[in-house]
């Protein structure tokens, strides 16, 4: 930064840290914001590894983007065009099969092959929407709509059984990000960082002597609802219809999009899900909020019951709060909701 | 966290390695520059906002004002992350 600036500016002046064994890192990828803090290390060596960590995520935006030239928008185009597609790469082989599980364990619910019904709302585009889309269209897409089984994928070869098929990574790539910066560190002798991907926050190890302390964000408040503590391990995401949405004759769009119906599911705020060290833990703590927001009210405790979600925390509607028993006796509420609103599960 | 004078705070981060801090107390109007242009950022009656900015979506403006510690406006394509900082408790980060 220049001199002049600073001058102009400044009442204080903090460096990049926080507080003096924590480092802190911000960077602006994936369409939104990346916070990195590494507890107690040389700083150099947390500079470099941080930077590592970035030049991944950067790498990864390239190649997973839905819309955005990348390997998986050649596969959309290929799709489109209903030709076979080759896949080198083991990696995106390896992404594209784990979403099809993925998709299948949650009845559907998380379904990464909608990406044309999320264009058709106008979630693909860097300009607000003003307008719903036609409903004929919708439902036109109804008639058949893809599911991740359409997709096969044999000897390094692609295709869709459905042309209509066009993957959208948006609902996992967060948690593959969280997962890849969780091996870039420990690769790196990094025990004590909390990441935190557009929500999205892995916690590894502990800042001296407590947990890491995060704060949950209040769907329809500037600050947070409740907060809770990240042991080692654990991370937490969370689905909500204040992060991207437009609104219309005064009714809210968001950009959670029930795939049954072809709108946006409305019957929830945010959906938040807390999962402890597991394997694949971090992708699970981005991919399983979707389902719990958007499975119908009654059906969502079941569905987190299928899923093992043990730690859940759903804002509905109409403000009533839904929780299964496990977050209950570990949250740390900022604003202490009303018992007749409170529904323990 | 740093050590400031009593009272609650406006930090601003630009992307640069240093943060601004203003007083809640003071009432300013400021720009911040990012890759799109000027951010204004107003702190009023003990408040801030984000009162213009060049993105497209304006998120961050219509998110209005925030005064409690932990409270924060991200306007991402503009790369400027503003937050509230003080006395009372503090996160290491907000899930969203």
């Amino acid at each position: 930064m220049n001199l002049a600036k600073l001058f102009i500016l400044s009442l204080f002046l903090i460096t990049g840290c926080s507080d003096n064994k924590t480092n802190q890192y911000k960077d602006y990828i994936f369409g939104t914001i990346i916070d990195i803090k590494i507890y107690k290390e040389d700083p150099i060596k947390s500079d470099k590894v941080t930077n590592l960590i970035f030049n991944d995520f950067h790498r990864l935006h390239k190649y997973l983007h839905a819309w955005q030239p990348s390997e998986i928008s050649n596969i959309n185009n290929a799709i489109k065009e209903n030709r076979w597609y080759q896949i080198d790469d083991p990696e995106i082989i390896k992404i594209l099969e784990d979403n099809k599980v993925l998709s299948k364990q949650t009845n559907g619910l998380f379904n990464p092959a909608i990406g044309e019904l999320i264009n058709l709302w106008g979630f693909h585009s860097d300009l607000p929407a003003n307008n719903l889309p036609n409903t004929s269209l919708i439902l036109d897409y109804l008639k058949n709509p893809p599911s991740m089984n359409d997709l096969i994928i044999e000897n390094k070869m692609l295709r869709s059984k459905n042309t209509r098929l066009q993957i959208d990574l948006g609902g996992y790539a967060k948690g593959y990000a969280l997962a890849r910066a969780k091996k870039i560190l420990l690769d790196n002798n990094i025990q004590h960082a909390l990441i935190n991907i557009g929500g999205n926050i892995l916690a590894l190890g502990k800042p001296g002597d407590r947990f890491w302390k995060v704060g949950i964000q209040h769907p329809r408040k500037a600050g947070a609802i409740a907060s809770v503590e990240l042991k080692p391990g654990w991370s937490i995401g969370t689905s909500g219809d204040y992060q991207r949405y437009f609104s219309f004759n005064n009714k809210r769009y968001s950009h959670l999009i029930d795939p049954n119906s072809g709108y946006p599911a409305d019957n929830a705020q945010s959906a938040t899900v807390l999962i402890p060290p597991i394997q694949n833990s971090e992708i699970k703590s981005d991919v399983y909020s979707k389902p719990l927001f958007i499975a119908q009210k009654t059906a969502k405790h079941e569905l987190a019951m299928k899923l093992d979600i043990e730690y859940y925390l759903i804002i509905l509607n109409d403000g009533s709060l839904q929780i299964s028993k496990k977050m209950s006796e570990m949250i740390e509420w900022i604003e202490m909701p009303d018992e007749k609103n409170l529904h323990i599960q | 966290m740093i050590n400031l004078p009593r009272g609650e705070y406006v930090k601003i981060e630009d992307g640069s390695r240093a943060d601004y801090v203003f007083s809640l107390a003071n009432a300013i109007e400021k720009k911040i520059e990012g890759p799109l242009g000027s951010t204004v950022i107003k702190i009023e009656n003990g408040k801030a906002r984000i009162q213009a900015s060049p993105c497209n979506k304006k998120y961050c403006v219509h998110q209005g004002w925030i005064n409690k510690v932990n409270e924060a406006i991200v306007c991402i394509p503009n790369q400027i992350h503003l937050s509230i900082v003080g006395s009372g408790p503090v996160y290491d980060s907000i899930n969203y």
